[in-house]
């Protein structure tokens, strides 16, 4: 690791909407932050308490979810469960210490690029902010704490 | 048989006073005030633990109040803080003081008083409490319970005053009321033979008595209650003097 | 089922800190249903645990494991290779759960990850209510089908308390009052005569840790035999 800190932000957006948007901001020559690493998921819905807390046990720094406008789900509720979840996750981050703050929930439509471009600049900046996350490179080095079953959902 | 019972026996609109024991141990303002009410009232109500804040045993204060004041007591006995035995020893004890007229009540809930934490007790409730006490051969109390005239469940608190005469109860003090409506409609559906009841008539601090005096009024000359009870728990200076204006 | 809910994390972080190896164990049963203590929430659990005592350096590993019901020493066994690696047990099943699991494990320290709160029933998504005290009296033939030894605070038997006011409870202007309830019900069905005799005092010989055999079974577990 270099002496300047790069946050690490994943992604996990859903197909139908915030994908399309980020892919459309790659047509569009949009500029925002590298520091994003995305995974397309079908729906929001998808998205797990158990992902989520995985993505910082492995390091990342910041994590978001993307999903449809309120509403526009293409299986009408998938977003709005993410959305729970996300916020239950929440929860569980203050409560462990590692705090809530990295962990956001977005609405963004297929069509919006730009939105996409600020919540991932809204999300690096909150990286800065926040620092590191503190099991950066020591995840990679522990252990194999928990058994591989901790993935299961 | 207690003066209450004779006074009630003999015809007379009684006039019941509550008072609270001391949350110290001092009984000395308690006894003042029993004297300044002087013959005003044909017996006081000794409250216990009301709103679940713990007070002195209103087994000691009414002892202290017959021996030190020569009054006429009926004692509260609630089913929120003691199993059957410690109803049983309290109702012995009482009756030991010479405590003759005795008031069942469940009590208000543990988590509306000052250790909401305590352990709700509630082994009988207060027709089995009627029961226990009707039962105790050493200890020939007239016995009391309360009514709630204006529950939205007037069936249901028909049933429960029809179980509470049939398990000993003599007299009943209602729940505060501002009308005789509720009241009547309550002994009406009930049905047999009426109770004698005690309207209860509660003021608050600066309250002007007024209205309470013109409904005992009226309770009386229509016959809808054997007495008033009066009380103003949250001033309770002023008693002798609102009894002087209630005891018709 | 019975209903149980997590300890504060504070609590549970605290009381497995000592331990180098923990294994989060999960309940498939009862507790599961409630969201509380299946295998998905022992998984969290234990990924919440590692984060932390990664953030507090703390050197801890946390395994999870999940049987079918730990009430039930069939079912419990499975879990004796995961507990021998292990130096502590952290049990979300309900009391009854860790208590058999610690009976059957004599030699490892069982801590209990959850507060069982309640018998209830699932009422919708996420909600559940109490509806039962085991009280071993059951009235609610009497009663329409409805608990006054559960639902009214006071457990009256013979009919509402003078604090029952417009259909509430005096402890909750949100808690309804059991015996509205139960009077509508029975009004409904046309039972309501049968309160009219005084229910005697209850039998709190019930306070007594209880058991029970099986009447087909009791000759095999009679002292004679």
């Amino acid at each position: 690791m270099g002496d300047k800190y790069e946050p690490k932000i994943l992604a996990l957006i859903c197909t139908y909407c915030t994908y399309t948007a980020a892919d459309m901001a790659g047509s569009m020559r949009l500029q925002y932050p590298p520091n994003v690493r995305i995974v397309k998921l079908l729906c929001t819905g998808k998205v797990d308490v158990m992902y989520l807390l995985a993505a910082f046990r492995a390091g990342a720094d910041a994590v978001m979810v993307s999903g449809c406008e309120i509403g526009d789900c293409h299986f009408l509720e998938g977003n709005l469960r993410a959305k729970e979840r996300v916020a239950h996750a929440k929860v569980l981050l203050d409560e462990l210490g590692l705090g809530g703050d990295r962990l956001e929930m977005f609405h963004i439509g297929a069509s919006d690029a730009p939105k996409w471009a600020e919540a991932v600049q809204k999300m690096t900046r909150r990286a800065l902010e926040l620092g590191p996350n503190p099991l950066r490179g020591r995840a990679m080095a522990a252990p194999q704490a928990a058994s591989g079953r901790e993935l299961s959902t | 048989m207690s003066k209450l019972a004779q006074a009630l026996d003999g015809g007379k609109f009684v006039l019941t006073v509550e008072l609270d024991p001391p949350r110290g141990s001092d009984l000395k303002p308690l006894t003042e005030l029993t004297s300044s009410l002087g013959g005003k009232a044909d017996a006081l109500v000794i409250s216990d633990n009301r709103g679940a804040v713990a007070r002195m045993s209103p087994v000691l204060a009414c002892h202290h109040l017959i021996k030190h004041a020569s009054a006429e007591v009926i004692m509260t006995l609630a089913c929120r803080d003691r199993n059957r035995l410690a109803l049983a020893s309290e109702m012995l004890a009482a009756a030991a003081g010479g405590v003759e007229n005795l008031l069942v009540v469940s009590g208000d809930f543990t988590t509306l008083g000052d250790q909401p934490g305590a352990q709700p007790v509630f082994d009988l409730d207060s027709v089995q409490t009627l029961q226990l006490a009707a039962s105790l051969e050493e200890a020939a109390f007239f016995l009391g319970a309360v009514l709630a005239p204006d529950s939205t469940l007037m069936g249901m608190q028909a049933l429960k005053l029809r179980k509470k005469v049939q398990a000993g109860a003599a007299f009943f003090i209602t729940k505060p009321i501002s009308n005789g409506e509720g009241l009547g409609a309550l002994l009406a559906q009930a049905g047999g033979e009426a109770p004698r009841v005690l309207a209860g008539l509660e003021l608050g601090p600066e309250e002007d008595p007024a209205w309470a005096v013109e409904l005992a009024r009226e309770l009386k000359a229509q016959g809808q209650a054997a007495g008033v009870h009066l009380s103003c728990p949250e001033n309770q200076a002023r008693l002798p003097e609102l009894a002087g204006q209630l005891a018709l | 089922m019975i209903v149980a809910e997590r300890k504060p994390f504070e609590e549970i972080a605290e009381a497995s800190a000592g331990f180098r190896r923990v294994l989060v164990a999960g309940c498939g049963t009862c507790v599961a249903v409630c969201l509380t203590g299946g295998e998905k929430e022992a998984g969290i659990l234990a990924a919440q645990l590692d984060i932390a005592a990664q953030l507090n350096q703390r050197e801890q590993a946390f395994e999870v494991g999940c049987v079918e019901r730990q009430c039930d020493r069939e079912f419990l066994d499975e879990l004796a290779p995961q507990i021998e690696q292990a130096d502590a047990v952290l049990s979300l099943a309900c009391g009854a759960g860790i208590q058999f699991l610690a009976e059957k494990f004599p030699e490892v320290p069982v801590l209990a990850g959850v507060n069982t709160t309640f018998i209830g029933i699932n009422d919708d998504v996420g909600v559940w209510q109490e509806k039962c005290r085991s009280c071993r009296d059951c009235v609610l033939t009497l009663t329409g089908g409805i608990c006054p030894m559960s639902l009214c605070p006071k457990g009256m038997l013979n009919g509402p308390c003078g604090g029952s006011d417009d259909g509430k409870c005096e402890t909750d202007p949100e808690r309804d009052c059991a015996w509205a309830l139960i009077s509508a019900r029975l009004e409904r069905t046309g039972r309501l005569g049968g309160l009219e005799a005084i229910v005697p005092a209850r039998d709190c010989r019930n306070a007594l840790p209880g058991k029970q055999v099986h009447p087909a079974y009791e000759r095999r577990y009679s002292a004679h035999e």
